[in-house]
């Protein structure tokens, strides 16, 4: 019995150490799933208050640089206005039917209390939640392309899986073709990303734009994401690989728009119902 | 001893303000951000029980993965720096480590600090990365990495360090 008890008084520290990593580990290791970092990334009230005052203080050094961008955005957005064709046909007042589809996106703008690149799962923290309409797995974009999907809100704050997240992925497709992949982080340059599963008989050259592609209900058609830079096209794969140079600089995130998709529910209900039915073919 | 606490409580509030308001913005080049914060249990009283200064680390590393939002990764770190410290001790300290022994810059000397901390930190970097990237292709990337964090946070120490010098003739 005296021995038993030397021996662990000996070890003690030992002993606390593998308790207290295993602890820690379980809820690393347990909580890397997409959903399940939600949990962990509570949108914690008095750490996003605080950071919410440090990012009060950055933004005036940033102004000059704000004030640029949506400059730049709101001359893009005038052209689009005044180069729109004229709707032949009046539209009705109740906007039912195929024609709802024309408010399908809201957008929410919010301005980036905290954020991170040099982490291979990095996380922004906005200061809209709940109380302001932005719910969980709505997409995130600024002037510049896809910012995030978020995972969590509570009332007055969000948190955003930024796309530099090793689980992150982007339906996307060349411009002007309709051949699709998914873009992807390597969680190295916070620059570049990876177009992966390009058919391997499309055309695909150095310089074609990258935009999203529509297919999933996160973020609409034909936003701009970035550039390719370099064809990987090895012979014994089924589908061909690129190098992706990103137009969004996530290290100088300050505003974003959350996309409100009035169409969201119905598509993941769509989604489900063909998820269980691969199911099923499984079984 | 009552001075101590008082002292490390300051320390530990001091280290956090700094590290949350002013270090984890600063986020060089998009890789790097130096963890001041872990200075805090570098420099905590020799008398503290391995058993005491890892509990302590715990609620430190806790503290710092609230504000970065980082998944009990700073908490995993630094409980294992704090297992770790007093077998660095022993591999710098040449002189026997009593209850007088102290681990100031004042008391032991510039080169011995820079020893302790240059250790301490690449450790507590290597686990991070290793832990957070958690993939052995990329070894290198996680050396490199560790070294360049290391670093930063080496120098960012050695200067808070000489800023709260106290006097009296420095020992090089």
């Amino acid at each position: 019995m005296n021995n038993i008890l030397f021996l662990l008084s000996k070890y003690a520290a030992f002993i606390v150490l593998v308790l207290l990593e295993v602890i820690n580990l379980s809820i690393l290791f347990n909580n890397n799933e997409f959903h399940q970092a939600a949990y962990i990334n509570q949108a914690n009230h008095f750490t996003n208050s605080i950071q919410e005052k440090i990012s009060n203080t950055k933004a005036y050094f940033n102004l000059t640089h704000v004030n640029d961008s949506v400059t730049q955005f709101n001359a893009e957005l005038l052209k689009q206005i005044y180069n729109a064709p004229k709707p032949s046909i009046p539209l009705p007042h109740d906007s039912t039917g195929p024609l709802a589809s024309l408010n399908q996106y809201q957008f929410i703008p919010a301005r980036v209390i905290n954020n991170s690149t040099s982490s291979s799962r990095n996380y922004i923290y906005i200061n809209r939640g709940t109380a302001d309409g932005v719910e969980k797995d709505m997409g995130v974009i600024n002037e510049n392309g896809p910012v995030g999907v978020v995972v969590n809100s509570t009332e007055h704050y969000a948190v955003i899986m930024s796309f530099l997240h090793k689980q992150s992925f982007i339906s996307a497709k060349v411009k002007n073709t309709n051949y699709f992949g998914e873009l992807s982080w390597d969680g190295k340059s916070n620059k570049i990303a990876d177009l992966k599963e390009i058919p391997k008989h499309v055309k695909v050259r150095k310089g074609d734009t990258i935009i999203t592609s529509g297919h999933s209900s996160y973020f609409p058609e034909n936003i701009d994401i970035g550039i390719i830079t370099k064809f990987v096209n090895e012979s014994q794969n089924r589908y061909a690989e690129a190098q992706v140079i990103l137009f969004n600089d996530f290290s100088n995130l300050n505003y974003v728009y959350v996309i409100k998709n009035a169409e969201q529910k119905n598509i993941q209900a769509l989604e489900k119902i063909e998820e269980s039915l691969n199911k099923d073919q499984d079984e | 001893m009552n001075n101590d606490i008082v002292l490390n409580i300051l320390r530990f509030l001091g280290l956090m303000a700094l590290q949350v308001l002013f270090v984890n913005n600063i986020n060089l080049f998009g890789l790097v951000t130096p963890s001041v914060f872990v200075l805090f249990i570098l420099l905590l009283p020799h008398a503290i029980k391995p058993t005491g200064l890892m509990l302590i680390a715990m609620f430190t590393g806790f503290t710092q993965d609230l504000f970065q939002g980082t998944l009990r990764l700073n908490m995993f770190c630094a409980v294992f720096l704090a297992f770790s410290r007093p077998y660095i001790l022993s591999i710098i300290t040449d002189k026997k480590m009593d209850d007088e022994f102290k681990i100031s810059l004042q008391e032991q000397g510039f080169r011995w600090t820079v020893l302790y901390l240059i250790l301490s930190f690449f450790l507590y970097h290597m686990v991070y990365f290793t832990v957070e990237i958690w993939n052995f292709q990329n070894i290198l990337y996680i050396i490199f990495k560790s070294v360049y964090s290391g670093l930063f946070s080496v120098v960012f120490s050695l200067i808070l360090l000489y800023t709260f010098y106290k006097g009296k003739d420095r020992k090089y």
